[in-house]
């Protein structure tokens, strides 16, 4: 049987479409939100934990990479350059909402510190539906450090490169594993019970 | 530090299988002989594969709708004469207020300029008639008065208010009836030109 023509057309990199955009054609950037809405979105979600503000923060992502399209060169990775953004602006939110006062922090935390959620404690127990197994973990990551959250989200859950990882935070490669690895045992520390039932 | 700690450090690197040889030996070896870390090490590797299958979240329906609202918010914030009429290019817009403009430009001449050309018009008149009123108004005479002017006794506005407006129709049909007497009388009367201004 004779092979579609569509198998052997290639889809156009994330570079190509961001240059097509910066000239002038518009289609290239809803393909560019079409390919990153869902993967900015799941790790704005993941590092803010509400969707509502997630959405926010991904569309105003979008809105930066059509404003400041120009900036963008092609000597870096388009992915690098939107993940910075949406990284930047999720922190922002996160600094917002702290001065907003959602969230209390623990006496001795700035950096370093995990957080406390001040709501919704859930059962160690409660864990047999997958959604809730989520929400479990979602919790926790909830409660590890911007710096350590941000990095397990981006390896573990993104399943981004420590390369990438490192060019998106603007940190050595080194601090990036020391990092992923300190959130992976806290998490698995605090995550005990749950991940114990998957033996 | 003691070895576990020490040992800790790299156990992230031991589940993504990225060690040296050498280096994952020595951890493999110090897990034989440590259950905790052995245990530790064991809900890392569960702990990954929890997390990669973490439900991904949906973007809501109307998140592309609403993105492009904000994008034309933007556009017009930078940019306001762009916004109320997007689907016209520039181009298309420049064509249509220079087309106007002519269009509403020969309206205005024929509306009021050509109506003012008596003022510049040399008419042959020995005289022009002090205005005579006419339809006094009783109740608001100075509303409802009626000027008559008249040039050589044809008449050439009837105007109310005090203002001498005299129409172009006017001027012609004075000139026509003049052309008129002095063809039939069989001599050009040679008047002296008037210039009608007001």
């Amino acid at each position: 049987m004779a092979e579609s023509p569509k198998k052997h057309e290639q889809r156009p990199s994330d570079e190509d479409l961001i240059e097509r955009f910066q000239g002038g054609d518009l289609y290239a950037f809803d393909l560019i939100v079409k390919n990153y809405k869902e993967q900015l979105l799941n790790f704005v979600f993941r590092f803010l934990g509400n969707q509502e503000e997630a959405e926010d923060v991904v569309q105003e992502t979008f809105l930066r990479v059509f404003r400041n399209r120009t900036a963008y060169r092609r000597v870096a990775k388009f992915s690098t350059w939107i993940y910075t953004i949406a990284g930047n602006l999720a922190r922002t939110e996160l600094r917002r909402r702290r001065r907003r006062r959602l969230f209390s922090i623990s006496d001795m935390g700035v950096q370093d510190k995990d957080y406390e959620i001040s709501d919704n404690v859930l059962s160690p127990e409660a864990h047999t539906d997958g959604a809730l197994k989520d929400e479990i973990i979602q919790a926790e990551i909830s409660r590890l450090s911007p710096k350590f959250r941000e990095v397990i989200i981006l390896r573990d859950v993104q399943e981004l490169s420590y390369e990438e990882i490192s060019k998106i935070l603007r940190v050595p490669i080194g601090t990036v594993k020391s990092r992923v690895n300190r959130a992976r045992l806290r998490l698995q520390n605090r995550l005990k019970h749950l991940l114990d039932k998957d033996k | 530090m003691n070895s576990c700690q020490k040992l800790s450090e790299l156990f992230s690197e031991y589940v993504e299988r990225s060690l040296h040889e050498e280096v994952r030996q020595e951890v493999e070896l110090h897990l034989k002989a440590c259950p905790p870390c052995q245990e530790t090490v064991e809900r890392l590797g569960r702990l990954r594969r929890n997390l990669k299958s973490l439900a991904a979240i949906k973007a809501s329906h109307d998140f592309e709708t609403v993105l492009r609202t904000r994008m034309r918010l933007e556009r017009h914030r930078l940019r306001p004469w762009t916004f109320s009429m997007p689907l016209f290019p520039a181009r298309t817009m420049a064509y249509a207020l220079l087309f106007v403009g002519i269009i509403g430009g020969g309206m205005f001449y024929l509306r009021y300029a050509s109506q003012r050309s008596p003022t510049v018009m040399q008419v042959r008149s020995t005289s022009i008639q002090q205005p005579s009123i006419t339809s006094p108004n009783p109740i608001q005479p100075s509303a409802y008065q009626l000027y008559v002017y008249t040039l050589d006794g044809f008449t050439v506005s009837k105007t109310p208010g005090a203002a001498l407006r005299i129409s172009s129709k006017g001027i012609e049909k004075y000139q026509a009836m003049q052309a008129d007497s002095s063809t039939t009388s069989g001599q050009s009367s040679v008047l002296e030109p008037v210039l009608i201004s007001f």
